[in-house]
């Protein structure tokens, strides 16, 4: 078994066909002379307009529409005005459990959203940032069908399941079809390798640059309209897959949506601490007749928000955790009845199905009440907060302070102070960030046991390879990593590869594996 | 040949150098043809594979960084190329078992041969990816997005397979 490796060398040297024709003669395109700016500091330039308060907007809006129109408009477009460079775009799969992916220029995924509570389970199970939007489409349908939304077996039909997966796009529908096209590739791999009876279509309604606005102030809401009517396309992506960064631990929609509310008026008020902290001493003494009540009225919200929402005693969560339970069984009971031979599938197990079913439904429209009776007493709240507010800048005017004026003056001051509330608004929410992902967690450890017996372990496609590894491992610890010479001699051993004889380093592929420089 | 050298032939490529494409054709192809094989399993299919490849390092230049990784980044071409056509074909494929017949050019006795008879794709590929692209078993995992012990006993495993077989055969 001497000099394999050169055997094989010549093996290939008289297979490996010439370069065809319409390849040698192709054309190399000519490069973009304009560089798109990389998005990293479009987002962070964005990201300092963006945590200033309302009372700035004037000012952002101007700064935005001109930093959109001078930066990131002539990025999206090659300087020849030929090509169309790749852009970013947003992509929702549905299933029922629905999420939204954020995508970079070459199609890897930024930001993860769950745009229902069924989504925000997918999203729980797995990380899908990094992932190209072909490996998130396949991770989002083997997490759905594990967790038992998509089920798989024979008797999906009768159980009224279907199966189907929709998927929408932003930006330019050619580049949106191509992408699609590969998805749908993956998908219906999937499908076939499971055998699960499934179907993926597109929808019919792509996503409008309107859509991206509306989604934007709903998770920002202290942005000013005027704001966001003047960004672009590509300013539109960045600052939703921005925003979604935040709470993409948070899983359920209205503790997101607090968050993003609470968020707004922890900066507002930073930013009536600045000007406070820069008035002189009278005016600041005056200026507390109204500016406590507004401090406090501001904390009192944030302490309804974790009474109401976050505690575990709350009525919301109590909601959340009977609703997780219904889930987890309906889920499961389904998956156990679309495994079973059609014969044992009787009216009672059917009546079952229906039962689970029920306090499922039953559980979800509690979990709606209690969400809609929250955010009425926090929307109370929030209308006393808006009246004193009001109050404490009409005491400014009084001083013939215009509050915009002045906060152009202290700009840098505000800036610093909006920056610190964000981040001390953050660090105050981890807390319950991390138990919201806990539970979520072990909500997933339950789902899936109906596909294997409610006593069995789910199983990953990977997990049967794994153990496999891990036995085999054991037999093979102290097995070479590398080729010995009983294996191939010649430049292996020796450390000279055909293709590039350097080592490219784990990390080098990992750029490549996570999308980046990927052609 | 080097990174470095590939990597300095992809940067004359983008500056509309057809020379250099040949060149890098000509360093590259054999690893790529082998590795594209895996999937197909047959002439025809990585041929045209291996020419679709080309043609998209050609028109796709410009996302290449220079100064960084031309292996990973060829690979990746083929990888997903190989990926687009095998789900194609497989489509269009009936279910029926397929006889393996063989290669009139990887006749009994070759190691092409060898390695479609006895291992499976992903063998192949590991043993590709190790033998001829000169890839760390840790790379392989993360090329193959499985754990790094897997690579390990499969290529072991593999590499018996192969040994058994070629000695029955000379």
């Amino acid at each position: 078994m001497k000099n394999l490796k050169k055997r094989w060398e010549n093996e290939l040297k008289s297979a490996v066909p010439p370069l065809c024709d319409s390849v040698k003669n192709a054309e190399i395109p000519v490069k973009d002379s304009m560089k798109r700016t990389p998005s990293s500091k479009v987002v962070s330039e964005r990201r300092k307009v963006w945590q200033k308060p309302g009372l700035w907007a004037g000012v952002c809006g101007g700064v935005a529409c001109a930093f959109a129109m001078a930066v990131v408009l002539p990025g999206l477009w090659g300087g020849s005005g030929e090509v169309k460079a790749s852009e970013m775009k947003v992509m929702n799969i549905s299933c029922n459990p629905s999420v939204e992916f954020v995508l970079n220029e070459e199609d890897v995924v930024v930001s993860v959203n769950a745009l229902n509570e069924e989504g925000n389970l997918v999203i729980s199970a797995e990380t899908f940032d990094g992932k190209t939007a072909e490996e998130a489409a396949r991770l989002f349908v083997q997490v759905a069908e594990e967790s038992g939304f998509i089920v798989s077996g024979s008797n999906v039909e009768l159980i009224g399941v279907t199966n189907e997966i929709t998927v929408a796009f932003s930006g330019d529908s050619a580049a949106a079809e191509a992408l699609y096209d590969t998805i749908k590739g993956e998908v219906e791999n999937y499908f076939t390798k499971k055998d699960i009876q499934g179907r993926i279509a597109k929808a019919e309604k792509a996503i409008t640059e309107e859509d991206l606005k509306i989604l934007i102030t709903e998770c920002s809401p202290n942005i000013a309209l005027e704001k966001v009517q003047a960004m672009g396309y590509a300013e539109l992506v960045e600052m939703l897959a921005d925003a979604r960064q935040e709470t993409k631990d948070l899983y359920s929609q209205e503790l997101k949506n607090a968050y993003y509310e609470m968020k707004a008026f922890a900066l507002e008020k930073s930013g009536l601490d600045t000007v406070k902290e820069n008035v002189d001493v009278i005016t600041a003494t005056i200026l507390d007749g109204v500016y406590t009540p507004y401090t406090e009225a501001v904390s009192a919200i944030e302490e309804m928000r974790i009474a109401l929402l976050v505690d575990e005693d709350s009525p919301y969560q109590q909601a959340l955790e009977a609703f997780r339970l219904a889930k987890t069984q309906y889920l499961n009971y389904r998956n156990e009845v679309a495994q079973m031979e059609k014969s044992a599938i009787t009216d009672a197990v059917l009546a079952q199905l229906n039962g689970y079913k029920n306090v499922l439904e039953e559980a979800e429209s509690v979990l709606r009440a209690c969400g809609i009776q929250a955010n009425e007493k926090l929307e109370e709240q929030k209308e006393f907060i808006k009246g004193i507010y009001e109050e404490v800048l009409q005491t400014l005017n009084g001083f013939e302070l215009d509050v915009k004026d002045y906060a152009d003056k202290i700009e840098s001051e505000h800036k610093q102070a909006s920056e610190k509330a964000f981040e001390d608004f953050k660090t105050k929410c981890e807390k319950e960030i991390n138990a919201a992902h806990d539970k979520w967690t072990e909500m997933k450890g339950e789902l899936g046991k109906g596909k294997h017996g409610f006593d069995e372990e789910p199983s990953r496609e990977e997990k049967p390879e794994q153990e496999e590894v891990d036995e085999e491992s054991s037999n093979h610890k102290d097995a070479p990593m590398e080729p010995s010479s009983e294996d191939f001699e010649g430049n292996v051993e020796e450390g000279k590869p055909s293709v590039g004889e350097e080592e490219s380093g784990a990390l080098g592929q990992e750029k490549y594996e996570h999308g980046e420089n990927h052609p | 040949m080097g990174v470095d050298v590939l990597d300095a032939l992809l940067g004359r490529i983008a500056n509309g150098d057809n020379a250099a494409f040949e060149e890098f054709y000509g360093q590259t192809s054999r690893g790529v043809y082998a590795f594209v094989y895996t999937y197909f399993r047959n002439r025809a299919d990585t041929e045209d594979v291996l020419q679709t490849v080309y043609l998209k390092v050609k028109t796709g230049i410009h996302s290449y960084r220079v100064g960084t990784n031309p292996r990973a980044w060829l690979l990746q071409i083929a990888k997903n190329q190989a990926l687009t056509e095998f789900k194609k074909r497989r489509r269009e494929v009936p279910t029926e078992v397929i006889e393996i017949v063989a290669d009139p050019c990887f006749g009994e006795g070759t190691v092409m041969d060898a390695m479609r008879r006895c291992l499976s794709e992903d063998e192949q590929r590991i043993v590709t990816l190790h033998v001829l692209w000169a890839y760390k078993h840790k790379e392989i995992a993360e090329i193959l997005g499985c754990p790094t012990g897997t690579v390990t006993s499969k290529y072991k495993r593999a590499i018996d397979k192969l040994k058994k077989y070629l000695k029955e055969d000379e």
